[in-house]
Parts: C-alpha cells; sequence; structure tokens
C-alpha cells in the first residue's frame, strides 16, 4: 500500500492542515515528503498519522489484501461466465475503489473495470475506459499490457471488426510462444475465426478451448463452446458432428436448466436441418426457438427471418409473406438492416422476380457488400444476379457477377 | 491484366456454353435461379462473447 498518497488522501478529505495532523508527531516537510513519496517513513510514524486522521493501520493492509483477493476471484468469475457473482464481487470493489490508488493494483482494478463494462456490453463507457488506460499503458507490467491488448481485441469482437481482433490475438499468440492455456482466448479467437468465415481455425481453437473448459469443468463456456463449434461445423458441412454438438447441448441446457441458451440452441438446430435441406425439421425448430423467445430482439429477428425463408422454400406464400412483413417491421423497430432487406427482396419476389433481381442489385448486394457478409452467402446473390442477366442475355453483367465469385 | 484476361475467358465461356436462346435454356436458367433463391441464407445464432 503506498501510505504517503494515502494519508494526503484522507488529510485532504478530512479538511487537515499538513501542520495540525503533523503536530506532536513529525516535522511538516516530513510529513510533505512521507505524502509525496519522496521519503519511506518507519511504520510507526505511519501508524500515529492515520490513527490522527482516523483511519487503521491494519484494516489498510487488511484492504489491500482484499483488493488482491476481490481482483484475483472477479478474473475468475469472469472466465467463468458467472453474471450474477461477476456484478456482487464488482460491487464489493466499488465499495473501496476510493483506496484501491494507493494499492499495487491500481492497473489490474482499471483493467478488470475495462473487461467488466466490455463483459456488460456497455460499449461507450468500455471506449472511455480504454482511453483512460492507453495514456497509462507505459506504467504497465508486461501481463498488465498483455491484458489491455487482449480486451481490446474483446472490444474490437463486439463492435464486428474481426480482421482487427484476429490479428492482435496472432500477436498475442506468437508472443506467448503458443503455449497460452487461456480457454477464453482461443474462445474468443474461434469465435473470431467464425466470423471471418475460416471454419477449419474456428474448429482448431474451439476444440483447443473445449478441452480446456472440460478440465476446469467451466459450465458455461463449455455450452458456449459447443454452440460455436456446431455452428462452425454446420459452416463447414460436417453435418454428423455439428449434429453431435447441439444434440450434446440441448441434453445439458436442459439438464442444467439454462433456459436463456435453449431458443438459440433450437435455432442454431434449425440452422443445421435447413443446411441439410431438411426443411421440415428445420422449421420445428425454428419454431421451437421463436416460441421460446420473450424478446423481441436481433435473436428473434433472425429467427423470425429463418421461419418466412422456410416457408418460401415450401411454396407456403401466404405464411412467408405474414412473416416477412414482420420481419420488416421489426427491422425498423430493431434498426438491423440485413434480415429487413432481405425480407424486402422476398416480398418483392413473390410478385415480381425481375424487380425483385433489380432491388437485390441496387439495395441487397451494396449492402451485404459493405458489412463484409459470409462468402458463401454473397455467392448465392452474384449467382442468382449471373442467372438473371444470361437469361436476358446481358451477358458483360452476367460475367461480371461470375468474376466476383471467383 | 490478370482479372481482364480472366473476364474475357469466362465471357468466351459463357457465350460457348450459351446457344441460342430456345424455351429449354430458358427453362435451365429458371432452375438454377429456383435452385439458388431456395438456398438456405438464414443466420446461426453465435454464443454469447461475455
Amino acid at each position: 500500500m503506498e501510505f504517503g498518497p494515502l494519508i494526503k488522501f484522507y488529510r485532504t478529505q478530512k479538511g487537515i492542515t499538513q501542520k495540525e495532523l503533523a503536530a506532536g508527531i513529525c516535522s511538516i516537510p516530513h510529513l510533505s515528503k512521507i505524502e509525496n513519496n519522496s521519503k519511506d517513513a518507519n511504520g510507526e510514524t505511519i501508524s500515529l498519522l492515520l490513527e490522527r486522521l482516523e483511519v487503521s493501520f491494519d484494516e489498510m493492509e487488511e484492504k489491500e489484501e482484499l483488493i488482491c483477493s476481490l481482483l484475483k476471484d472477479f478474473g475468475e468469475k469472469i472466465n467463468f461466465y458467472l453474471r450474477e457473482d461477476i456484478e456482487i464481487i464488482f460491487n464489493r470493489l466499488k465499495e473501496i475503489e476510493h483506496v484501491i490508488p494507493f494499492s499495487a493494483h491500481m492497473y489490474s482494478y482499471e483493467l478488470y473495470k475495462y473487461r467488466y463494462l466490455l463483459f456488460k456490453g456497455l460499449l461507450s463507457e468500455a471506449d472511455a475506459q480504454r482511453d483512460i488506460l492507453y495514456k497509462q499503458k507505459k506504467n504497465f507490467s508486461q501481463h498488465e499490457m498483455y491484458l489491455f491488448r487482449y480486451y481490446n481485441a474483446v472490444s474490437l469482437i463486439l463492435k464486428g471488426h474481426h480482421k482487427k481482433a484476429d490479428e492482435i490475438f496472432d500477436e498475442l499468440f506468437v508472443e506467448t510462444n503458443n503455449e497460452t492455456t487461456n480457454g477464453e482466448l482461443l474462445y474468443h479467437w474461434a469465435l473470431v475465426k467464425s466470423a471471418l468465415d475460416q471454419s477449419g481455425h474456428a474448429i482448431h481453437f474451439g476444440r483447443l478451448a473445449l478441452q480446456i473448459f472440460m478440465n476446469q469443468h467451466n459450465f458455461y463456456r463449455i455450452l458456449h463452446t459447443l454452440m460455436l463449434l456446431g455452428i462452425s461445423y454446420t459452416n463447414s458441412k460436417v453435418y454428423e458432428e455439428a449434429h453431435v454438438c447441439f444434440n450434446h447441448l440441448i441434453r445439458n441446457a436442459e439438464l442444467l436448466k439454462e433456459e436463456r441458451m435453449l431458443p438459440q440452441i433450437y435455432h442454431n438446430m434449425g440452422y443445421l436441418q435447413d443446411k441439410m435441406d431438411n426443411v421440415k425439421e428445420a422449421l420445428t425448430y425454428y419454431e421451437k426457438s421463436l416460441s421460446l423467445q420473450p424478446l423481441k430482439n436481433q435473436n428473434y429477428l433472425v429467427t423470425l427471418y429463418g421461419i418466412g425463408e422456410i416457408n418460401y422454400k415450401l411454396s407456403d406464400m401466404e405464411k412467408a409473406k405474414e412473416y416477412f412483413l414482420q420481419v420488416k417491421e421489426l427491422s425498423k423497430e430493431t434498426g438491423i438492416k440485413k434480415q429487413g432487406l432481405l425480407a424486402d427482396f422476398y416480398l418483392i419476389h413473390i410478385d415480381s422476380p425481375e424487380k425483385a433481381m433489380k432491388y437485390l442489385e441496387v439495395k441487397v448486394i451494396p449492402y451485404l457488400e459493405g458489412s463484409k457478409e459470409h462468402k458463401e452467402d454473397m455467392i448465392r446473390y452474384y449467382r442468382l444476379l449471373s442467372e438473371h442477366y444470361n437469361q436476358q442475355e446481358k451477358y458483360l453483367e452476367a460475367v461480371n457477377y461470375l468474376s466476383k465469385i471467383i | 491484366m490478370k482479372k481482364a484476361i480472366i473476364l474475357l475467358f469466362s465471357l468466351s465461356l459463357l457465350v460457348l456454353a450459351t446457344p441460342a436462346n430456345d424455351g429449354n435454356t430458358q427453362n435451365i436458367s429458371n432452375v438454377v435461379a429456383k435452385v439458388e433463391i431456395n438456398k438456405a441464407a438464414a443466420d446461426p445464432i453465435y454464443p454469447p462473447v461475455g
């Protein structure tokens, strides 16, 4: 504990002058030097000064230990994704926040605060915290610097800047001589790889993370990693493995009464069945997922759109229309454009395929290209337009879209 | 330059592979378009970043 600045803090807070505090204990210049940390004071002088300030020396020593153990706990709870515990520990740290700057854990605390804000998805507050930390980064230890860069990568994932996050993970991995045993980092890197359409890498890092989480009995992260692996296997067309992951998930989520995850698992099982062309099974899972989603948020929108698309495939145009209209409305409410644009495309296509192609070219494709959609999805739309122009004998346009596929 | 060659090559292939625009070709194109439009495009739901 840095007692000098701590004494200054409490003296100022209580409105006591240096003369009043030093009286009978030490000289004023001596106190001044102690407060500025330019002179080491003996334990007895410190005790007397603290006593006059009505601050207990032993209590301060205990607080130092408490800060250390709370921070350690906090890191663990984050890794284990224990939401309620994270809140409790963070609130306890908040209660003693005023003494943390005088402890040896000042930077660790500020770093964990950054992590906490990211965990809560409070991105603008997290950015402000990142800026504060950035100014202090030359004072960081090697481990603190590692945490700072890692959390910056997590922030980039949350903002959808996966390429930049990938570069940071790559550097961190090389710097730690590939010996990283941090399941959390591997899980995050797998998420990034999956978003970048590199399913093979996502499976590799996901499996490494899963092994670590299983050794730690880290149940929530096991479920999350299994879900990510299921999606990555689906995208790699390794359907059998994906099926195993999702079945495992359904069993365990039900067992653990993890009801928050069930709708997502059912949706992803529907996604798998959809990719396998098991249209009716896909519809059943999507509907099951939707019925369990209480909030009309992004996940709800994604499932709703999936149901609309399946009904379209089944040529049930009335139902498809009904769902796509709901998607359009929710897309406007939530400001999530992708599904809204695609629903519009299908709605136009039901009445006029010709007009729908124009809409695809002018509205949908520029948006999807801008938001760096998965290559496979883009190929599908390029093919559609290429075929459309081919039919119209507009070969130059047709080749233009074909060349985008190459 | 490389892209221009690929484009030219693709164009010639396309023209060669496309005979007269008879009813049959039209049907094939329609089938391809139908297959493409019916491909699954829904997104998965990713687990939380945390």
